[in-house]
Order: structure tokens, then C-alpha cells, then sequence
């Protein structure tokens, strides 16, 4: 039973407050995706981390500065910061006194960040980003390096017009352009991990953070940003490095990052003695333990900034101008809108076709020199009406979890998990309950897992062929055996392959009927002189074709 | 019938009936040398699948009739019209020509047709297509047939 825990456990690595998904687009926004700066900063009053090692996102510009670090810890009404972050992560409500302390804000987190002292600790760190952001050398802003830097910030459009406007060289309305998408969208993303703890077999770590993320923003639109800066920098840029610019804040949240040895789901289900392929060194831990951490902090920060969600036009044949350059993954969710104009003139984005992506395209690619242009990435039907071209294709961060409740024999549940790298592909847990075990009491459940793969026909159906694989465990036996050290009795192992049908009655709902037929069943009772004392699963429901159904919530 | 048919389809449009079809927003991007402008030109069109040619006539019919209005933060100063109306009405058989033909299309070095802005309207869509204009040669070619006076007209 632990085992199948932990596998529960892998299943949720990295992931952290399943919030819904945020539809928050509005407006006549802008088309073009333009990759944000982000400086990660590291709060350290969580405890020593080494932040000088992870997986920078790549849809992010990177900004690197001198010092990363800082040590702040606040206390509130004799709470310490571990003790506040730690109420917060409880789900504990704020009391009234502490909403009135917040003022116009109603969560605690955002009384902490509205304290003077944090906003002016984030701030200190502007100069150095904006004198990072303009690449400003000698006094004078680097342009040869800003061009540099442009390459991965460009979009196409953008790309098409700098080469129009310039005629290959950098003229005065090349820089003016080359300044906007430098300019335009800063982040700064703070981090801070918390009660870390480390994996009986010292093989994994987990730890909690907390993320800050503001916004650098001096005017509301990017020529009065560029006003703003130009007037004031103009004539001395070294003033730009000592200097504070004034930070927005976007929100805050707390998650959940782990990392653990790599295991095959035959050792973690009990069917295996051999662990692992290789163990990782320490150092390769603390990466992926401090690239999850990021990670957590994107998937909180992208639900509600739109502008680091992903987006592009949709062109023929579901095509996007974005890929790897944006960090595009196999099946991230894709939603697409048409912009509709209402009578009164404004514009409204309604939400039309839910995609996947289907193929990842190269266009990591020099956008100023080079006459070549990047890979298209290519979408594919998954849900909601269809999707036409010149509709607005944004990225919707989704947790990839899929819950289920089913019938087959007998009622179920099931714990799905999006793969990513085999296309629209699952691997799940279930545990379908069985019944009470009249000889030796307690109840009888078959914990399988198994292997699922969505052949979408359409948008509205997919046919779903499976296979699974799994024990039969007794509650009652369990317990005897953990009371007695005592090892679990004969194992009934059931194997099944099927197919199912989903039918997505919306986004979010799939309704599944199956049909399966039990393949593998070692009824080891058979094979030992012992009292059997759990029925096989043939012993209970012959052998089927089994028919049922399940009802999927997609998160 | 046959003969009814050649005359319509012979039937030159006056300026009124270009004026309806190609009317459009026009919202400059930035300049570029010699002349070169880059704008986006909104056209209002019955059907979803953008018609391009539409959208660049209508381009070319706003440079040459409408100007192109300033913006100031993309560095456009707001250009005159290169003609007027009474140049095309004077000049009607050139333009029916110079439009129908496919002329037009040299003085468009690009047209971003894989980023088009479609809107949904509620009769129709409003169509958003991005293109690249050589003002200056466009002005040149119109004084080199005649249809524009340049100054050294007058001396």
C-alpha cells in the first residue's frame, strides 16, 4: 500500500496548488507573444539553496544580475515568516483582525507584501535589472548586445518589420523597435522555499515555496515606458544601475515541489526487486529539486499574467509561429479565441476551441540575421468547437491530472496522469473495490495501473485502448500484517486490456463507457498449499468481456 | 446576352464605386528608408477567409486617395494623399487598369498574410492585414504616367 502511495506521490511531483485555470483574457490584446524578462530572485530565510542551478524557462528572457539573494524574514503579531507561510500552506483562513490589517487587500499574503520593507527589498533590485535589460556599458546602452538579446525576443512579426524598416542595419526605428519587446514586459519572481524535508532512503527531497512576482512597470503602455526611461536616462545611463524603478504586484501563492529517484512501476507497485537504473548524484538532485521549484513558480504566475502565457495567431492547418524559443511541450493545452466586435465597439475574446500540441517546432533561430524562419508547431483537435484560422491560440496551464470515478464489476477510482512524451497518452492508478472479503473480513480491492492512449476522433470523441495490471489487496490482512510484521497473503494478480470511448460532454467532463477482458490473471492460492483466502478476480466475476463506464474530471 | 455581358463587365468603376469597396482604417507601424511604409489595413469583407488582394488594393487605394495618418510613437509623420479624386476621375480607364491588372501589387514589398487580424463582426468580419508600401516609388510611377504632377511640371 505505501508503494502505491509513493506512486500516487510520483504522479503528483511537481505539482502544486491545483487551482482552475484562469479564462482572464480580455480586451483587444496584442497578437504577438513577446518573451518576458524574469530575474529570479532567492529569498534565503527558508534555508540554503543553491539557485545558481536550474533550468532557466525558456519562454523567459533571462535577466541575470550580480546578486540573486537576499535574507528577509518578517514577523506578524509574533508569527515568524516559516510560522505565517506554514499557516497560509494549512489552508487556514485569515482572521478579521489580520483582513483589517490588509486594508484594501484580503489575504495575508498580500498584507506581507504590501509591507513597506518587502516592496523596497524587491525594488533595491531594479537598477541593476534595467541596466541588465538595456545591456548598458561605459555609459551607453550595447547595442550590438541588445541586438543579441533581441534574437530571443523577437517575434516573427516583429522580425519582418525590422528588416523592412532597416534594410539589414540598425537604424533609428530598428532600435526604437528593438527597444519594445526589451522594454515592454519585466518580471521579477520571487522565491522562497521553505520546510524542506529529504526522502527516508535520502534518494529525494521535497519542500515547500512561496512565490512573490511583480512587475516592473513605469506607465501603463510602452511608449510612455520608453518616455519614462529615455527622459529620465537619456542623457547619463549610469544612473540607471543606482536607481529604484517602481515595481506592480501581481500576486503571490504557495506550491509543492519534490524530487525522487526514478523507479520503474513494477518496483513501486511490489511486482519488481530492481529499483532503479542508476542513482542520481546529489548535485543532479538539487537541479531538478531547484528546477521544480521554478517551475512551480511559473505554473502559479502564468494561471493569472497573461502576458506569460504563450500566443500566436493560428495559421493554416493549425499551425502556431511558436516553439521551442517559447518552451513548448508535446499536449500542453492550448485554448483558441475569436475576437469578436460588439456593437459598442469593444472587443471581446470568445473562447472557441480547446487544442493540444501535436508537434514541437524548432524556431530557435536567429530572427534578425538569417532569411530563415522558425518551425511552425502544429496543434491538434482536443475539445470545444473547432478552431479556424486567424484565431488566437493562448496557452492554458493545466495540472494534466485526470480523476475518475467508474463502474466496471464494481465501483472504482481511478488517478490519471497526462505523459507527455507519448502523444495523448495516460498513465493511471485505480483501485476498483471488490467487496467485503467474507473469510477473512475486511474488503477487497484490485490496485492496478496501467497505460492509456486517447485516439481523438474528432473533437467530441476518442476511442481509448488500454491495458492495466494489478493485485488484489485486503484491508483486513494488510492491518493483520502490519500489526504482526507479517508478510500480505496470496496475491491475485489481474491483468486487463480493453477500449474505452470518452466522450467529452465539455472541457472538463468526459463520460467513458468500456468494454475490457481480463488477459492476465496468477491466482497464486493455486499455486501454494495454503487456505485461499481471496477469491481471484475471474472466482468473483467470471471472465468477462466486462462491461462499464466512468466519469473523468479533466484538471 | 452576350453582348449585355461584355458591356458590364467592360464598365468602367468611377472613383465612387472604388471609394465603397476599398474603403479602409489605415494604422501605420513605423517607416522605413526610402520611403517605405509598413501599416496595417482594416477592411471590412463578407467572409471569413481573408481576401488579400482586397486588403492590398485597398492598401495601395488609401496611399494614393487618403494618406496615411501620422502615429507618433511609431515614428510615422502623417503623409498626404499622392492624388485626388478628380485625378482619378480624370484618369478612370488607368486606375480601372492599374488596379484590375495587378499593377498595383510592385509597390507592395510585403504582406504579412500568415499574421492576419480577423474580427468578427455582426455582419461580416473586419479584416486586419499588415503590409509593406514603397510610398515614394508609388508617387514616382504616378508622375511617370502622367497622373501626378511633379515639380518639375511646372518649371
Amino acid at each position: 500500500m505505501n508503494k502505491l502511495i509513493a506512486l500516487i506521490f510520483l504522479l503528483m511531483c511537481g505539482i502544486g496548488f491545483s487551482q482552475s485555470p484562469q479564462n482572464n483574457l480580455s480586451g483587444d490584446i496584442p497578437t504577438d507573444y513577446i518573451r518576458p524578462g524574469l530575474l529570479i530572485l532567492h529569498n534565503k530565510q527558508g534555508g540554503e539553496f543553491d539557485f545558481n542551478n536550474f533550468k532557466f524557462p525558456s519562454q523567459f528572457d533571462e535577466i541575470k544580475i550580480r546578486n540573486q539573494e537576499f535574507s528577509y524574514s518578517m514577523e506578524f503579531d509574533g508569527l515568524t515568516s516559516t510560522d505565517i507561510f506554514n499557516k497560509i500552506n494549512s489552508g487556514e483562513k485569515v482572521s478579521k483582525e489580520e483582513r483589517e490589517k490588509a486594508k484594501e487587500n484580503d489575504s495575508l499574503y498580500n498584507y506581507i507584501f504590501s509591507k513597506k520593507e518587502y516592496s523596497d527589498i524587491i525594488s533595491k533590485f531594479t537598477g541593476e535589472y534595467m541596466a541588465s535589460v538595456m545591456e548598458i556599458e561605459n555609459g551607453q546602452p550595447n547595442w550590438e548586445k541588445l541586438l543579441e538579446r533581441s534574437r530571443n525576443s523577437l517575434t516573427e512579426s516583429q522580425r519582418n518589420q525590422l528588416k523592412n524598416l532597416s534594410g539589414g542595419s540598425l537604424g533609428d526605428n530598428a532600435q526604437n523597435l528593438l527597444l519594445d519587446p526589451i522594454l515592454d514586459r519585466n518580471y521579477i519572481m520571487v522565491i522562497t522555499p521553505y520546510d524542506r524535508t529529504e526522502s527516508e532512503d535520502g534518494l529525494g527531497s521535497s519542500v515547500q515555496v512561496s512565490i512573490f512576482r511583480v512587475e516592473l512597470a513605469e506607465g501603463n503602455d510602452i511608449q510612455s515606458k520608453k518616455n519614462a526611461f529615455f527622459s529620465k536616462f537619456g542623457n547619463n545611463y549610469d544612473l540607471v544601475k543606482d536607481s529604484q524603478f517602481p515595481v506592480t504586484f501581481l500576486g503571490s501563492g504557495v506550491g509543492y515541489a519534490s524530487t525522487i529517484e526514478k523507479q520503474s512501476i513494477f518496483y513501486t507497485l511490489g511486482l519488481s526487486k530492481k529499483r532503479s537504473k542508476e542513482i542520481r548524484t546529489p548535485e543532479e538532485r538539487e537541479f531538478d529539486l531547484n528546477t521544480r521549484i521554478i517551475e512551480q513558480g511559473i505554473d502559479i504566475g502564468i494561471r493569472y499574467t497573461d502576458n506569460w502565457k504563450p500566443r500566436a495567431i493560428v495559421q493554416k492547418g493549425m499551425k502556431i509561429a511558436l516553439g521551442t524559443k517559447e518552451g513548448l511541450r508535446k499536449d500542453d493545452l492550448y485554448i483558441s479565441y475569436e475576437r469578436v466586435i460588439k456593437k459598442n465597439g469593444e472587443i471581446s475574446n470568445e473562447i472557441r476551441g480547446y487544442d493540444r500540441v501535436k508537434r514541437v517546432g524548432n524556431n530557435d533561430i536567429d530572427l534578425t540575421e538569417s532569411d530563415e524562419i522558425g518551425e511552425l508547431s502544429k496543434l491538434y483537435p482536443d475539445g470545444g468547437k473547432r478552431t479556424k484560422t486567424a484565431y488566437i491560440s493562448m496557452r492554458q496551464p493545466e495540472v494534466g491530472l485526470g480523476t475518475s470515478v467508474f463502474y466496471r464489476n464494481s465501483v472504482g477510482f481511478r488517478l490519471d496522469q497526462r505523459l507527455r512524451f507519448v502523444l495523448n497518452s495516460m498513465i493511471y492508478i485505480e483501485g476498483e473495490f471488490l467487496g467485503s472479503n467474507e473469510l477473512i473480513g475486511g474488503s477487497d480491492i484490485l490496485f492496478s495501473a496501467g497505460i492509456q492512449k486517447y485516439i481523438n476522433i474528432g473533437r467530441k470523441i476518442s476511442l481509448v485502448p488500454f491495458a492495466q495490471y494489478g493485485t488484489i489487496f485486503n484491508t483486513q490482512e494488510a492491518e493483520d500484517a502490519k500489526n504482526d510484521s507479517l508478510e500480505d497473503g496470496n496475491a491475485n494478480i489481474a491483468g486487463f486490456v480493453g477500449s474505452r470511448l470518452a466522450i467529452k460532454l465539455s472541457p472538463k467532463i468526459q463520460l467513458i463507457p468500456e468494454v475490457s477482458i481480463l488477459v492476465g490473471e496468477l491466482d497464486t492460492s493455486d499455486l501454494l498449499p495454503s487456505l485461499k483466502t481471496k477469491e481471484s478476480y475471474s472466482d468473483r466475476f467470471e471472465d468477462g468481456p466486462y462491461f462499464g463506464f466512468t466519469l473523468r474530471w479533466n484538471n | 446576352m452576350g453582348a449585355t455581358t461584355i458591356s458590364y463587365s467592360q464598365k468602367e468603376k468611377k472613383y465612387n464605386d472604388y471609394e465603397s469597396i476599398y474603403n479602409a482604417q489605415v494604422e501605420c507601424l513605423g517607416t522605413g528608408t526610402k520611403g517605405v511604409f509598413v501599416f496595417k489595413v482594416f477592411t471590412t469583407q463578407k467572409r471569413r477567409k481573408p481576401d488579400f488582394e482586397k486588403s492590398k488594393r485597398a492598401a495601395i487605394f488609401s496611399v494614393l486617395f487618403n494618406g496615411i495618418p501620422g502615429v507618433p510613437s511609431t515614428g510615422c509623420i502623417t503623409q498626404p494623399p499622392i492624388l485626388n479624386s478628380d485625378d482619378f476621375e480624370k484618369n478612370q480607364e488607368y486606375f480601372n487598369d492599374f488596379f484590375e491588372s495587378g499593377k498595383f501589387s510592385q509597390f507592395i514589398s510585403l504582406a504579412d498574410q500568415a499574421n492576419t487580424d480577423v474580427f468578427k463582426m455582426k455582419k461580416g468580419y473586419q479584416i486586419g492585414l499588415s503590409v509593406t508600401v514603397r510610398r515614394d516609388d508609388l508617387a514616382k510611377k504616378m508622375e511617370q504616367d502622367g497622373i501626378r504632377k511633379g515639380l518639375g511640371n511646372y518649371f
